[in-house]
């Protein structure tokens, strides 16, 4: 057993960056088996999957799937949670990451460095000697080869004081293992992106439960998210880009009717929910007569852009197939109904963003 | 027992009943029975989790129609 008091007799404490997930929940693991003192963190970016879900909850969704892995992992290890909100600050990193984005609009290097930075000034806070997360050596190809780890530790200043238990046996030793806190010996060497290793280790451990990866949950490393994205910073100034505005291009089919417009339509009740509720000032549309989705307007508003999005509202209602339908438009205040007939599956094809 | 201190988070999701439950939690003495209503679907899950973690007494969670109704003891600092 490795040693779990510092040489001046105190017990060892660390901060565990905590998802939820497999990764994070057997590097936890290994740091109890050490009798490590553990105090978790799990930040709130704004962009994870489940808050999405809670947010746009669908009838009928079991709520045990909405609930934060973090706060579970923590209760079936008897270890306090912190739940830290970094959404604000997060918002930069999506725009302007200096490490740039991986396959999609995914920030991973800026953002491993934000949240190991808040780590590191939760742990002298609360006086802990290190900061551990599950990652493993190239499991992940932006932030997980050699390079971006190392980075990562630097830039986050924590440097020798992150340990990745999972694959410290290939990495440097930490100060944790040079001070003999940590025994290296009983710390993993796992690498690249096989997954038995750590199914194996959670057999040993008698874990059976964990969330889906956290690459995974993360709504920046969705293809679709991320064409709308890249769209909305074509067309936008970047810098008027706020958390509704990201928030809208998680919801809906989007279609791009020139440089200055867009329309965004629910694809079913719950959209259409959670476009009233974000959709700000931008015009709302939805067919009279008929059953149907809501449509927002974004960007220039002009009869011509009205008329467009009208007819779009009417081709997501009921009465798609009638020569004209009534399509309301609320806006700063007031209402207008515009008689408009539903353009064709085909001509609205060429606008969609996917 | 001190007095039940009523924190309504209705129409915030997770986490931040969970932010707003901690903060509170934090300006109350030890034996304060804080009672936390949500209408987060997960909330009843990650209440009794959080408490589970940081080894505060939860003392349930109703639930009538959207609105979750919990309460948590303040154990300790």
């Amino acid at each position: 057993m490795g040693n779990h008091s510092s040489p001046d007799g105190e017990r060892v404490r660390a901060v565990g960056m905590l998802s939820g997930g497999l990764d994070s929940t057997l590097a936890l693991a290994l740091m109890r088996e050490q009798d490590i003192d553990v105090v978790g963190v799990n930040f709130s970016t704004g962009f994870c999957l489940t808050d999405h879900h809670q947010k746009v909850h669908r009838e009928g969704t079991d709520p045990k799937k909405l609930r934060n892995g973090a706060l579970k992992i923590g209760a079936d290890f008897e270890v306090p949670v912190e739940i830290i909100d970094i959404a604000d600050e997060y918002m930069n990193v999506v725009k302007y990451p200096r490490y740039g984005y991986g396959t999609h609009v995914n920030p991973c290097v800026d953002c491993r460095i934000l949240m190991m930075t808040r780590a590191r000034e939760f742990m002298e806070k609360i006086g802990a000697q290190f900061v551990f997360t599950g990652e493993v050596l190239s499991q992940r190809p932006k932030s997980q080869h050699r390079d971006a780890l190392r980075t990562i530790s630097i830039q986050s200043g924590l440097s020798d004081r992150l340990v990745r238990p999972l694959s410290a046996r290939l990495l440097a030793p930490t100060w944790p293992e040079r001070a003999g806190l940590l025994d290296r010996e009983k710390l993993m060497g796992f690498h690249g992106r096989d997954r038995n290793p750590q199914f194996e280790l959670a057999r040993r451990f008698g874990i059976e439960e964990w969330e889906q990866p956290a690459g995974g949950c993360c709504f920046l490393t969705d293809a679709n998210y991320a064409v709308k994205v890249f769209d909305m910073f074509e067309h936008t100034d970047r810098d008027t880009v706020t958390r509704d505005d990201m928030l809208l291009c998680k919801v809906g089919r989007h279609f791009r009717l020139d440089a200055n417009a867009k329309v965004i339509v629910g694809r079913f009740p719950e959209e259409d929910a959670f476009l009233k509720n974000f959709g700000g000032a931008r015009p709302r549309l939805s067919a009279v007569d008929h059953k149907g989705s809501l449509a927002l307007l974004e960007g220039e508003v002009s009869p011509e852009t009205l008329s467009r999005a009208a007819r779009i509202a009417a081709r997501y209602c009921a009465g798609k197939r009638d020569a004209e339908v009534r399509v309301r438009i609320d806006h700063a205040g007031t209402e207008q109904v515009l008689e408009v007939p539903p353009y064709q599956p085909e001509e609205c094809e060429a606008w969609i963003l996917r | 027992m001190s007095g039940e201190d009523v924190l309504d988070t209705r129409g915030s999701l997770c986490p931040q009943p969970i932010l707003d439950l901690a903060k509170r939690l934090s300006q109350v003495p030890v034996g304060t029975v804080v009672c936390v209503v949500s209408d987060d679907a997960a909330f009843p899950f990650d209440l009794e989790a959080w408490c589970a973690g940081h080894r505060h007494e939860f003392l349930g969670c109703t639930t009538q129609g959207h609105d979750h109704t919990g309460h948590v003891k303040k154990s300790h600092e």
